[in-house]
């Protein structure tokens, strides 16, 4: 049997622009923070989400997919980010890598450690980074990341597996630290 | 070598603690502004924000017996008890006290009726905090998550067990799968600090309370917000809730084993039909009643091993076979380490 669509009536734009926000607006927007590394950007990223989703409420086809969809939102949009800045970053001929933190730095507070991290994040390929954002931050399935990402669950896992192994390359001392 | 379950739990733990303080503006009033910038359209009320939106979703109160025990399977990749469970109808409550096997067939009385499980704190054999799941009965008509709720932060029927949450702690819960949470509202009296002799083990087993109850409650594995006006609550009990919190897995949060019938303090008499769940070596658990150090109408059972979940298992004991009076009814995992670690969990109750 097919499963019924579920559109509450009284469920409004309006009311799911509300509720959405108060159970998920800070997980979202540390999600960005994982995917683009600048907080302000990261507000504003899932700030044009909740927009978007409030603009499209009445064409979703299922509400009960709004979560997923805004998901899905913060991924596409900090990815079209951060690809923006690269061309603006090569225009300008400022493109940098984050510089490594030294091992001094490195587990010196919580700060350094917190900041090894995101930079390691930001060093890997984006498909690499996307996924692990997913998989170890929201704790997705591989086959809710593969639908968020609209790729095949076999490329998750090879995507998981590589950015794992670059993680674990890069981020040795910190792993030691949670042990 | 790396164990990869250890390793991705490292990660996650690495990843979730790069962000954990981070703490995002709050732009509802922004968002508010960009969704309706002319003025003369009525803003979103904030009083009505989520509570009011949530009773929409009141059909999630409309769980009977049947229902409400499918909610026993909430996790989508493992279980405390099966959606099938085989005692749909026929939970021991505080109303049927006197039950005995026979009597438990369905009968009109039970229409009115509906079985809910609240999540109590007790210890494993090492003396670590854990869950035990107790089955109560109330008045069908009453919402979902009312009665779950009101029974969490009171005294459980076994003594065994306890809980952290004083009554009124907890108020309002409501299930919004649109949201993708269940919200729940404590009071302003809820310490947000972890309490002085509350070790971090029992207080995120004060939490998985909450998450066990409402979700069985709800019928549903979505997260729990813990919301104040409409907004996260950051701690409680010392633990970060700023986050919708989600179901620990169940051999790290619940029993090993788990008496679901009788309730304690049932007076029972003839074949006593004893139900429950557990997650042991060969799937092994051990049922008996006891009374001086004696162990009476012992009999070993087969729930089940391995999987993040625990199995159910009926046994039957006929208690025509012993004296009247009070016994320990005990279901006892077995140990195979010979250290005598018996997960066990017991109710007392009376032989008429």
């Amino acid at each position: 049997m097919a499963p019924t669509r579920s559109r509450p009536t009284g469920w409004s734009a309006d009311d799911a622009l509300e509720l959405l926000y108060a159970a998920h607006w800070r997980q979202l927007v540390r999600l960005a923070v994982l995917l683009v590394r600048d907080v302000g950007t990261a507000e504003e990223i899932v700030q044009d989400c909740f927009i978007a989703v409030h603009a499209k409420w009445n064409r979703l086809h299922d509400p009960d997919k709004a979560l997923a969809y805004l998901r899905q939102s913060v991924v596409n949009r900090s990815r079209s980010h951060l690809r923006h800045l690269a061309v603006v970053r090569r225009h300008a001929d400022q493109e940098r890598r984050p510089e490594p933190l030294t091992g001094a730095d490195r587990g010196a507070d919580d700060h350094a450690r917190r900041a090894a991290v995101l930079d390691a994040l930001r060093r890997l390929p984006r498909r690499q980074r996307e996924v692990l954002a997913l998989r170890y931050y929201l704790d997705l399935s591989e086959a809710d990341i593969a639908e968020t990402l609209g790729i095949s669950r076999g490329a998750v896992k090879s995507h998981a597996s590589r950015g794992a192994a670059a993680l674990r390359a890069e981020l040795g001392a910190e792993l030691e630290e949670t042990r | 070598m790396t164990d990869p379950l250890d390793d991705d739990a490292r990660l996650r733990r690495l990843l979730s603690d790069a962000v954990s303080d981070i703490e995002p503006d709050n732009r509802l009033d922004e968002l508010r502004a960009s969704v309706h910038p002319n003025p003369k359209v009525v803003p979103m009320a904030r009083s009505r924000s989520w509570y009011a939106a949530t009773g929409i979703v009141a059909t999630a109160a409309v769980i009977g017996v049947v229902a409400y025990v499918a909610s026993m399977a909430i996790d989508k990749n493992t279980s405390v008890g099966p959606a099938t469970d085989p005692h749909a109808t026929l939970h021991s409550s505080v109303a049927t006290a006197t039950d005995t096997a026979a009597s438990r067939s369905p009968s009109p009385s039970v229409s009115a009726t509906k079985a809910y499980a609240v999540y109590y704190a007790g210890t494993d054999p090492r003396g670590e905090p854990v869950l035990y799941r107790e089955f109560h009965r109330g008045p069908a008509s009453t919402p979902a998550g009312v009665l779950p709720l009101d029974d969490l932060q009171a005294t459980p029927l076994d003594p065994d067990y306890t809980t952290a949450w004083q009554a009124g702690w907890l108020k309002d819960a409501k299930a919004n799968p649109n949201a993708g949470v269940i919200f729940v509202t404590p009071s302003r009296a809820v310490p947000a600090r972890r309490p002085a002799g509350m070790t971090a083990d029992q207080a995120r087993i004060a939490i998985q309370q909450v998450v066990y109850t409402l979700q069985g409650a709800f019928a549903t594995r979505m997260p729990v917000l813990f919301v104040r006006h409409g907004t996260p609550v950051p701690r409680v009990l010392g633990v970060s809730t700023s986050e919708p919190v989600e179901q620990g897995k169940v051999l790290e949060t619940c029993s090993r084993v788990n008496i679901s019938d009788p309730n304690e303090g049932d007076a029972v008499s003839g074949k006593l039909v004893v139900r429950g769940v557990n997650n042991a070596f060969e799937g092994t658990v051990v049922v008996y009643l006891e009374r001086n150090g004696k162990k009476y109408l012992l009999q070993p059972t087969i729930g089940g091993m391995g999987g993040n979940r625990l199995w159910p298992w009926t046994v039957t004991l006929d208690t025509s076979k012993v004296s009247p009076g009070s016994y320990t009814l005990v279901a006892r995992n077995d140990d195979p380490s010979g250290r005598g670690r018996f997960e066990t969990d017991t109710r007392v109750i009376t032989v008429k």
